[in-house]
């Protein structure tokens, strides 16, 4: 007999509902263990997938008649398609772009507003726009099933904070303040709500907006009363605003310009909608909050976008919120500031930091862990980095701005964990008298150059306690690698332009306190944690510590550092041995030896094809000046055997 | 930034879910009209002789405690949740399902809030077991019957999704 219907529609839901659990499944499998917060998000939607299934069988149950039977399984077909969309807005473009450090700062910022255990679940989303999932993933999941979501103990308490940043450009160090300003705002209002305390209630006349003609958005044409509607549409602007209000207090000029610019991009400053105000009114209420504490760097960094404040000039609701809005401009910079329960960033206090911090980047040095100002050492913070990253880009700086911030950033968030692990604080270098002998440079003649601001500036950083020793400084691992994968291709030709190094290679990152095992035979290629800056007088060689290359650990087939070179070196790291060895990003396991040349070199071709690298990098030994002449070579030699050629 | 808050809204004769800007808000519509017809099946089993279960309970109390909280926004006694827009949602898909299309728009705050509280009272004595007679049950049946299809029709789409044909005004 043919099956019914409602009975059709049970099983193909059924089917889906499996379908999704094996593709969560698979998922977790590609992913591996990186890091909580991911991990434990893909688990959730696991344990989704298991419970959908068994909502339908008790919906089918608990449905009177067939008729009931149909509207049950179209309902909960509707709640798998929004999940799985979910899923796949969030997790199919992966989270190896993001960097690890952002996680971090997203956790701490959480704790430091009595928020623990937070887990940040960062992903690259679609393009375009920001998306921050403001409510708590398991409660919002799962609303409404009520089947027992048979989580594991580990899961029953977890909170994740779920940011999915726009691919191709979301990433970039510049707007990290609409990530751990505006949209970290928007998650701890849900756990901690600051929103009644600015007082809309009381500037907001239900009369005013009851008497307003334009129509609404199409969308809440007829939802409820007008009054009702744009009262809501109120509350959601001003929901907007207080985070914009909380980018600014902790970000300060680097708020503003990243919310601005970024807005820009996104539509044109005058476009209203139901949900977030105008651009040219987040913006202008951005630079009154900045108003008076707004110094030289930060008029560098804010003023270029001045032009695009203002306000609306229709539709007439729109005007009018827009005026209720403005009305709360002190109030909201009061709460918010209450509310965030650490002082304003300022550039006064700050300026002298930034603008050294922006120097460096200029000189293509990212950033430090300490600078002298006025002969005293100040501790460098990640939003000075921020801060002098938008200073450089406003002030045209040539070097790799964004590959720079983020070394910067990811070398505090480094040091961070290595303070709370009880590591040793950062001390500066001993100086010594200089020596003009050319030859391998001790530890105090390193120590000098360390020390010096000139042309004869050698930059190790971060240089940690005792890392310079002997006549060598200590290098680390960082923690981002790349590895070889299976590849279809039977051999590599180095001069075939139609092959890549990434068609059999990828990058991967690893969290601070994670490790990387390395099989034996197995060749990965790391970085080191310090980013290197050599004057033009010294060269250096690295090489593998003893200790490491006794237990078959072999790095730096590479040896020479080159004058003028800046970035982190690239390591060639080889398990030599007969079991797998663990890699803890920050191990030290090589060695710079630095040796003075006869004479300065030539300063290098800007075309160079390695500057500043922060992380291994890919070989682009097809980049090679005589490449062209051996192919021509081997055209040439095939042509007379008869062989088919390039 | 999509940070939109879950809600229901409704456009003229079309309940349009989301408005198709937040995937969030979808996943809430979802969940929403899961619990519209949770309501509208306790109240068809009650109906035809049976007993209402403790998942019914949960679904009835859920609903009125939602349609309480948005009359007392529409009376001014409490301020509308932006982090949460549930209340906001339910209520907005009950008047909808109520009514006729576009009839909110012209009532006063107070007649919906009325219209709210009424329907709160029906679920209430309908989750504690009191008895309601055929008529009002055949109501809330039909009533959340509809709401829950209001919000299907909303988040389904007609067919596939065809690209490449050039429609509207654009580049060409």
């Amino acid at each position: 007999m043919a099956l019914r219907l409602e009975e059709r529609l049970r099983i193909s839901l059924e089917d889906r509902a499996r379908a999704f659990g094996e593709r969560i499944e698979r998922e977790i499998a590609r992913v591996g263990n990186t890091g909580p917060g991911v991990t434990h998000a893909l688990q959730l939607f696991g344990c989704y997938a298991g419970a959908l299934g068994r909502q339908v069988r008790q919906s089918w149950e608990d449905s009177p008649n067939p008729k009931f039977k149909v509207a049950s399984m179209r309902m909960l077909n509707q709640h798998l398609r929004t999940r799985v969309e979910l899923f796949d807005s969030r997790f199919s473009r992966g989270h190896m772009a993001v960097p690890s450090a952002l996680a971090a700062t997203i956790e701490q910022e959480c704790k430091q507003h009595g928020l623990d255990k937070r887990e940040a679940v960062l992903t690259v989303g679609p393009p375009g726009n920001f998306t921050t999932f403001i409510a708590d993933l398991q409660s919002f999941l799962f609303r409404q099933i009520q089947v027992d979501p048979a989580f594991p103990d580990h899961l029953v308490d977890s909170h994740l904070v779920m940011i999915a940043m726009p691919d191709s450009e979301g990433t970039r160090a510049a707007w990290q303040p609409i990530v751990v300003g505006h949209e970290l705002a928007h998650y701890i209002q849900t756990a901690n709500p600051v929103i009644t305390r600015v007082g809309l209630e009381t500037v907001l006349d239900k009369g005013e907006l009851a008497a307003t003609k334009d129509p609404l958005p199409p969308s809440l044409a007829a939802t409820t009363s007008r009054s009702r509607a744009l009262e809501q549409i109120a509350m959601r602007w001003l929901n907007e605003l207080i985070c914009d209000a909380y980018a600014v207090h902790r970000m300060g000029a680097a708020g503003l310009a990243s919310l601005a610019e970024f807005l820009e991009s996104v539509a044109a400053s005058t476009v209203v909608s139901a949900s977030h105000p105008p651009a040219r009114l987040r913006t202008q209420m951005m630079f009154e909050w900045l108003g008076s504490d707004m110094t030289e760097v930060d008029a560098e960094i804010a003023e270029p976008l001045r032009e695009l404040a203002g306000s609306v000039t229709k539709p007439d609701w729109a005007v009018y919120l827009t005026i209720v809005m403005s009305s709360l401009t002190s109030k909201i910079k009061e709460v918010v500031a209450d509310w965030a329960g650490t002082p304003a960033y300022t550039q006064r206090a700050r300026q002298s930091v930034v603008s050294e911090l922006a120097d460096r980047i200029a000189d293509g040095i990212p950033g430090a862990e300490s600078v002298a100002i006025h002969s005293e050492f100040v501790e460098v913070e990640p939003v000075d980095i921020i801060n002098a990253s938008w200073l450089a880009i406003h002030r045209g700086t040539t070097t790799p701005v964004n590959r720079l911030t983020l070394k910067a950033l990811d070398t505090l968030a480094f040091l961070h964990q290595w303070r709370s692990a009880e590591g040793e604080k950062l001390r500066e270098a001993p100086l010594a008298p200089a020596s003009a002998a050319p030859g391998a440079l001790t530890a105090s003649e390193i120590a000098e150059r360390l020390s010096r601001t000139d042309q004869r500036r050698l930059v190790v950083t971060p240089l940690l306690p005792g890392s310079v020793k002997g006549a060598s400084v200590d290098l680390r691992t960082g923690n981002k690698f790349i590895v070889f994968e299976r590849s279809t291709a039977a051999a590599f030709d180095a001069l075939d332009p139609a092959q890549d190094p990434r068609s059999m290679q990828s990058s991967i990152e690893r969290a601070w306190g994670d490790v990387l095992f390395l099989h034996p035979g197995q060749l990965v290629l790391a970085s080191t944690l310090e980013y290197i800056s050599m004057p033009g007088d010294l060269t250096a060689q690295v090489i593998t510590r003893s200790s490491y290359g006794r237990l078959g650990l072999i790095s730096a087939t590479a040896v020479q550092v080159h004058p003028y070179f800046a970035g982190c070196l690239t390591l060639e790291l080889a398990n030599l041995g007969e079991i797998p060895m663990a890699i803890t990003p920050g191990e030290r396991i090589a060695q710079l030896m630095l040796f003075t040349t006869t004479s300065p070199a030539a300063e290098p071709e800007s075309g160079d094809k390695y500057r500043f690298p922060t992380g291994p990098e890919f070989s682009k030994v097809r980049e090679d000046r005589e490449t062209e002449v051996l192919r021509n070579m081997r055209r040439r030699f095939d042509e007379r055997v008869g062989r088919r050629s390039l | 930034m999509h940070t939109s808050s879950p809600t229901v809204r409704v456009d003229g004769s079309r309940a349009v879910v989301g408005a198709g800007d937040s995937l969030e808000l979808r996943m809430n519509a979802s969940a929403v009209g899961l619990l519209s017809i949770r309501v509208a099946s306790a109240a068809a089993r009650v109906r035809g002789g049976g007993q209402i279960n403790q998942r019914d309970q949960v679904a009835l109390r859920s609903v009125s405690t939602d349609l309480r909280e948005e009359a007392r926004v529409l009376r001014g006694e409490i301020v509308p949740s932006v982090t949460d827009e549930t209340a906001y949602a339910v209520a907005g898909v009950t008047l909808t399902a109520l009514g006729q299309p576009g009839d909110t728009a012209s009532a006063t705050d107070e007649d919906l809030a009325r219209r709210l509280d009424r329907v709160a009272n029906d679920l209430e004595k309908l989750a504690s077991g009191r008895s309601l007679d055929d008529a009002l049950l055949a109501r809330l049946e039909s009533v959340f019957l509809r709401a829950g299809e209001l919000v299907t029709d909303s988040l389904g789409e007609s067919g596939e999704v065809l690209e490449g044909v050039p429609q509207g005004p654009g580049p060409r």
